[in-house]
C-alpha cells in the first residue's frame, strides 16, 4: 500500500516549498484589508514551518521527523529563500529550522475576549522568509530545482514516505510550460509511493476560495486549471482526513488550493499513533 | 462525520502566549507556561494534541492537553474514564480534569485536558539509560505485568500502550498518561477513537474494536521486549533501530512473523524464557483479537528479591569474596579474633640456672689465673666476657623456650616470603584480567559498529530495491488512476445529463425579480432581460476577458454556451448571480423527484466498456509486482542470513572472549586465595612468636646475672 511509510527519526522525509516571487506577486488581493500576493505566500510559508515544528516537538526538543527546503523563485533566478542563519540553504534538518528563524516578529493582535469584545494582545511569531517580489517567473526552473533536491533525497532515503513538493504562487510562468517538469517530479518514486506535488494558487482572478477540488470545473482561469491539473491526486488517508474538515471529496481529488488555507497539508501526515477513520 | 475544525498546535501556540485571556480556569489564567528557544509555549506534541507544561501562582505544575482533532463524544468518554479509574487505586494513575470549555481560540471555546504534570521519561529512553542493568530492566517488566493486570482485573484497556505513553518515574514506577482511546466499561458501544502506535499493535486490528481485548497484543509484546532486554541487552543493538519508535519488532514484523529476521532470532535465541515468550507472541499475532489471553507473566522472571537469580545467562564477574587481598571489606570486623596465647617466659629451672651461673664463675676464674699465671697482657683478661658469652649463649640454645620458639620464627620467615611472593603473582593476574576485559569492552564497540553499519545498508539496499519497484508501477499505477478518473467522470457526467433536465425544469419556474438578490434591482434586471437572463436557468457562470486596459471586462457565460457583457454587471454582481443560480441548483437537486444515481443498467453499461481495458492494465502490473516480489524475497533472505552470520560469529567471538575472561579470573581467584591463606598464616605465626617476646639471650643473661 502506497503512503503509508513511517515518517519517524530513522525513516525522515522531505518538504520542498517553491516561493514565487516574481514582480507579479506585488499585486495585491482582495479582502478586507488588501495584501500583496507576495505577503500571503510568505505568510503561509512561516505558518506552514511553524506549524511543522510544533507537530514534531517532543519534550527534549523539536525532532527531524522531516528536512525542508524552501525555494524562491523570481528575478530569474531560483535559489534558497531562508533569511537569517539559514540563508543559501536547501534542504535543513527541522530542528535547525524550529531553532533559526530570521527573526521573531511581536505582533499586536485584536483577539475575542470571550464576552463579546476585543482587546489588543501581543503574540510572537518567528519569521524565515520576508516577501520578495521582482523579476520574472522561472517556474519551470524551480520545479526542476525542486526535482534535483528531491531526486537526490531519494537516492539517500529510498524508502521514506514519499516527498512532497509544495508550490506556492500566482500561477503566470514566464520559462515555458510548467506541466512537463511538474510531470517529471511526480514520476519520482520513494519504495512508498510517487512524490506529492501540491500547488497553492494565489490569485486576484476572484472567485470563490477553492479547497482540494476533484474538478477544473468551477476553477476561475486557465493559470488555475493549469495548476489544477499538475498537482497530484490526494492519498486516500489524506482524502479521508479533508472529508473530517467538512470538504467533499472523490478519488479524483487533488493537492490544489485556491485562495485558501494549505496549513491543513501538515495535518496530512501521520506521526505516530494513527487515528481511526472517522468517515 | 466529524465536521468541527479544531484549531491546529501552532494556533495554540499562538493563543496560550495570552493565558489570562485563552483560559476559562482561573488557576490557569494566572499561570505561567513554559516557554521555549524563542520565548513562545512550548509544546510536545502527539499526533492528535499537543501538551503544555503550566505553572499556577501557588507553584502547582499542570499538563494542559490542547486536541486537534474532534473525537466524537470526548466529554462523555471521559467522564466515563474519570469515574470508572476512581474505583482503581493504583500508582500508575495520571489525575486529570476535563474543562469542555477550558480554552478559548479565535474567538470559539474548546476543550482542555488539565493533568497532573507526570515527572517522567518515556520508556524507550529508560531501557536505553538501564540497559546491561538486568535487575532494574526485570524490574520494571514485572512492574508492567502488575500494570496490565490492575487493566485487565477491572475491564479497563488504554487502546495504546506504547513507550510515549509509558513513563517510568525516576523511583522506578510506570505512570500511564495518555487516556484518550481508553475503554471502560461504561464506554462499550461507541467506535474507537484510535488504532494505536503502528509498532504495537496486532495485524488483526482493524481499528474498529472498541472494547476490553484492545491492549492484549501490545501487552505480550511490551512483556517480551522488556524480558528479552533484561535478558541479553545485546538484542537492543541488533533490533532495535537507532531512534526508531519501536522496542524490538514493528509492524513488518507482525505483518509477516516467519519470514521476519528479527522474530527468528528471537524464536531461535539460546534463552529458554526468550525463546518461549517470542514462540507465544509469534502465534498471537494470527490470532483474533479478542481471542488473545491476558498477560501471564512468567513465574519467577523479575521478583523483587531474587531478581536475575536463576535467570539465563549471567556474565562472569569476579566474586566479592576475590576483590582485594585478605578479608574482603565487607567481611572486616566481623570476624572473631581468638584470644591471644598466654606468654612464655622462662621456666624456673633452679638447677640449670645454678649450673649456668657455676660455669660463669668458674670460666671467670680460670680465666682470671691463666691470665695472672702466664703473665700475658692484662687485656687478654677480656677473653673471659668473650668466652663467658659463648658459654651461656650455647647454654641458653639449650633452654626449652628458645628451643621451641626457632621452628616457629623460621616458619614465619618462609610464609612472609610466600605471602610477598602471592601478592606479586596476584597483582600480575588482575592485570592481565583488566586487559581482557578492556579488550572484550572495545571488541563489543566494534561489534555493535559492525552491526549497524551492517543494518544500515541494508537498510539502504532493500528500500532502493523497493524503491525500483515503485518506480516501475508508477507508470501502470499512473495509467488506472486516468482510466478509473475516466470511468467517474463519464458517470458523473450521465448523471448530470440524467438530473439536468429536470434541474432545467426546476430553474426554470424560478424568475429573476428586483430584490431576489441584493444589490440587483429594476434597471439590472431589465437589461439581464435583454441579454436573455431572467431564470437561473439561463445563465451558467462568469468569466473575465482581458481588454488589454487595467481591469479586465466580465463577460456573463449562457446556457447555450455563449457569453455576453452586461452593462452595469461588474465582478461582485456577477459573482451575486452565479450564486443565486447554484442555491437554486441544489434546491433543484434536494427535491424528492430527483434521481441521485444512475439506473443500474446504464451504471453497468458504462462500467462495462471501462473494464475489460481496466482488466488488462491491473494484470499487466500484476505481472511486474509478481516479478519484483521473487527478487525481494530472495534479497530479504539473503540479508537475514548476512546478518545471522554477522551475529553468529559475534557470539562466537563473545563466548571465546568470555572463556578467557572466566579462565582469567579462575587464575587470579586461585592465586587471590594463596595469598589470602599465606596472610592468615603469617598473622597466626605472628600471634605465636608475640607469645616469646620474652624470650631473648639478653633476658637470659640479666637472669643468670642478676636473678631478675
Ligand atoms: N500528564 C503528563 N505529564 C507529563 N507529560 C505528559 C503528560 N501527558 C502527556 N505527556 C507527554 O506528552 C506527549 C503527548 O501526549 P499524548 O497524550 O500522548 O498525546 P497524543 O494523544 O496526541 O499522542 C506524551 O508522549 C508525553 O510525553
Amino acid at each position: 500500500m502506497p503512503y503509508t511509510a513511517e515518517i519517524s527519526r530513522s525513516n525522515p522525509t522531505c518538504f520542498v516549498f517553491l516561493v514565487d516571487q516574481s514582480a507579479s506577486m506585488s499585486d495585491p488581493i482582495g479582502g478586507e484589508v488588501p495584501t500583496s500576493k507576495a505577503s500571503v505566500v510568505s505568510d503561509a510559508i512561516n505558518r506552514l514551518l511553524t506549524e511543522l515544528s510544533v507537530k514534531c516537538a517532543k519534550e527534549e526538543g523539536v525532532r527531524d521527523y522531516f528536512h525542508v527546503a524552501v525555494v524562491g523563485y523570481g528575478h530569474n533566478n531560483v535559489g534558497s529563500a531562508f533569511g537569517g542563519a539559514l540563508a543559501g540553504r536547501d534542504l535543513v534538518p527541522l530542528s535547525q529550522i524550529a531553532d533559526n528563524p530570521a527573526r521573531v516578529e511581536e505582533r499586536t493582535k485584536k483577539i475575542p475576549d470571550g464576552a463579546g469584545g476585543l482587546v489588543e494582545s501581543t503574540v510572537r511569531f518567528p519569521i524565515w522568509m520576508d516577501p520578495v517580489c521582482n523579476g520574472g517567473t522561472p517556474m519551470r526552473q524551480a520545479l526542476e530545482y525542486a526535482h534535483r533536491l528531491v531526486d537526490r533525497w531519494l537516492g539517500e532515503h529510498p524508502a521514506c514516505f514519499p516527498p512532497i513538493v509544495l508550490n506556492l504562487t500566482d500561477g503566470e510562468a514566464n520559462d515555458g510550460d510548467p506541466t512537463v517538469p511538474a510531470a517529471g517530479i511526480c514520476s519520482l518514486t520513494s519504495a512508498d509511493g510517487a512524490v506529492l506535488l501540491f500547488n497553492l494558487h494565489v490569485s486576484d482572478a476572484g472567485g470563490s476560495p477553492v479547497t482540494f477540488p476533484d474538478t477544473e470545473a468551477g476553477l476561475p482561469d486557465n493559470y488555475a486549471r493549469t495548476l489544477f491539473g499538475m498537482s497530484s491526486l490526494l492519498p486516500s488517508h489524506m482524502r479521508s482526513y479533508t472529508a473530517q474538515e467538512g470538504f467533499t471529496v472523490s478519488d479524483s481529488t487533488r493537492g490544489f488550493v485556491y485562495n485558501a488555507d494549505i496549513t491543513s497539508v501538515v495535518q496530512f501526515l501521520d506521526i505516530g499513533t494513527r487515528a481511526t477513520d472517522l468517515r | 462525520m466529524s465536521t468541527r475544525r479544531f484549531p491546529s498546535g501552532s494556533e495554540y501556540v499562538e493563543a496560550l502566549q495570552n493565558p489570562t485571556l485563552c483560559f476559562t480556569d482561573a488557576e490557569l489564567r494566572s499561570a505561567t507556561l513554559q516557554v521555549d528557544k524563542l520565548g513562545r509555549p512550548k509544546p510536545i506534541s502527539g499526533n492528535f494534541a499537543s501538551v503544555f507544561s503550566v505553572q499556577t501562582v501557588s507553584g502547582r505544575r499542570y499538563a494542559i492537553k490542547c486536541f486537534t482533532r474532534d473525537i466524537p463524544d470526548q466529554e462523555k468518554r471521559y467522564r466515563a474514564v474519570s469515574e470508572h479509574l476512581n474505583t482503581v487505586p493504583h500508582r500508575w494513575k495520571m489525575g486529570f480534569d476535563y474543562q469542555p470549555s477550558g480554552i478559548m481560540v479565535g474567538g470559539q471555546r474548546f476543550p482542555i485536558l488539565r493533568m497532573e504534570w507526570v515527572q517522567a521519561i518515556s520508556l524507550i529512553r529508560w531501557i536505553e539509560d538501564h540497559l546491561g542493568d538486568q535487575a532494574a530492566l526485570l524490574d520494571l517488566a514485572r512492574r508492567f505485568a502488575e500494570l496490565a493486570a490492575d487493566l485487565h482485573r477491572v475491564g479497563i484497556a488504554h487502546g495504546d500502550l506504547q513507550h510515549g505513553n509509558l513513563l517510568v518515574a525516576a523511583d522506578g514506577t510506570l505512570k500511564l498518561v495518555d487516556y484518550d482511546g481508553m475503554y471502560v466499561p461504561a464506554l462499550a458501544g461507541l467506535p474507537a477513537t484510535e488504532r494505536g502506535h503502528r509498532h504495537y499493535q496486532s495485524p488483526n486490528r482493524t481499528g474498529a474494536e472498541f472494547g476490553p481485548e484492545l491492549d492484549r497484543f501490545s501487552v505480550w509484546l511490551i512483556y517480551l521486549s522488556l524480558v528479552t532486554v533484561a535478558l541479553d541487552p545485546t538484542l537492543w543493538q541488533v533490533l532495535h533501530e537507532r531512534d526508531g519508535e519501536h522496542l524490538l519488532l514493528t509492524d513488518e514484523d507482525f505483518a509477516n512473523m516467519t519470514a521476519s529476521a528479527r522474530v527468528t532470532a528471537l524464536v531461535g535465541h539460546q534463552a529458554v524464557d526468550i525463546k518461549r515468550l517470542a514462540t507465544y507472541v509469534t502465534d498471537l499475532a494470527s490470532q483474533p483479537l479478542p481471542a488473545l489471553p491476558p498477560l501471564t507473566p512468567l513465574p519467577g522472571v523479575g521478583l523483587p528479591s531474587a531478581a536475575g537469580a536463576h535467570t539465563g545467562p549471567h556474565p562472569v564477574a569476579p566474586s566479592p569474596a576475590a576483590t582485594s587481598a585478605g578479608l574482603p571489606t565487607w567481611m572486616s570486623g566481623h570476624i572473631p579474633v581468638p584470644p591471644p596465647p598466654p606468654l612464655v617466659t622462662f621456666q624456673d629451672h633452679q638447677a640449670a640456672l645454678l649450673l649456668a651461673r657455676l660455669a660463669l664463675l668458674g670460666l671467670s676464674l680460670v680465666v682470671g689465673l691463666v691470665v695472672w699465671l702466664s703473665g700475658l697482657p692484662e687485656v687478654a683478661a677480656l677473653l673471659g666476657p668473650l668466652l663467658g658469652i659463648g658459654i651461656t649463649r650455647a647454654l641458653y640454645a639449650l633452654r626449652p623456650e628458645p628451643r621451641a620458639r626457632k621452628p616457629i620464627a623460621s616458619r614465619l620467615e618462609a610464609v612472609r616470603r610466600r605471602t610477598r611472593k602471592t601478592l606479586r603473582i596476584a597483582a600480575h593476574a588482575e592485570k592481565e584480567r583488566d586487559k581482557i576485559q578492556m579488550d572484550n569492552a572495545k571488541r563489543a564497540d566494534a561489534h555493535a559498529k559492525e552491526l549497524q553499519a551492517l543494518k544500515d545498508r541494508q537498510r539502504q539496499n532493500l528500500g532502493t530495491y523497493d524503491r525500483q519497484t515503485a518506480q516501475q508501477l508508477n507508470p501502470h499505477d499512473n495509467q488506472i488512476q486516468a482510466l478509473v478518473s475516466r470511468k467517474s467522470e463519464d458517470l458523473r457526467r450521465a448523471l448530470d445529463e440524467l438530473q439536468r433536465e429536470k434541474v432545467d425544469a426546476y430553474l426554470r419556474r424560478i424568475t429573476l425579480r428586483a430584490g431576489s438578490i441584493s444589490g440587483i434591482g429594476d434597471t439590472t434586471v431589465a437589461r439581464l432581460a435583454v441579454s436573455g437572463i431572467s431564470t437561473p436557468a439561463d445563465l451558467v457562470d462568469f468569466d473575465y476577458v482581458s481588454t488589454g486596459y487595467q481591469n479586465p471586462e466580465i463577460h456573463l457565460i449562457l446556457a447555450n454556451g455563449s457569453s455576453v457583457r452586461v452593462p452595469g454587471v461588474g465582478e461582485s454582481r456577477a459573482a451575486s448571480l452565479v450564486a443565486w443560480r447554484n442555491i437554486h441548483v441544489q434546491g433543484a437537486l434536494r427535491q424528492p423527484n430527483m434521481p441521485n444515481a444512475l439506473p443500474a443498467p446504464q451504471r453497468n453499461a458504462i462500467e462495462a466498456r471501462f473494464s475489460a481495458e481496466e482488466r488488462v492494465l491491473k494484470d499487466r502490473r500484476a505481472q511486474v509486482e509478481r516479478g519484483r516480489q521473487k527478487g525481494r524475497s530472495d534479497l530479504v533472505r539473503q540479508q537475514a542470513d548476512a546478518l545471522r552470520q554477522l551475529t553468529d560469529r559475534h557470539s562466537a567471538a563473545v563466548q571465546t572472549a568470555a572463556q578467557s575472561l572466566q579462565n582469567a579470573n579462575q587464575r587470579l581467584a586461585t592465586v587471590r586465595a594463596e595469598h589470602h591463606s599465606a596472610v592468615q598464616e603469617e598473622r597466626a605465626l605472628t600471634r605465636q612468636i608475640a607469645a616469646y617476646r620474652q624470650i631473648s639471650y639478653g633476658r637470659y643473661l640479666r637472669t643468670v646475672l642478676i636473678g631478675r
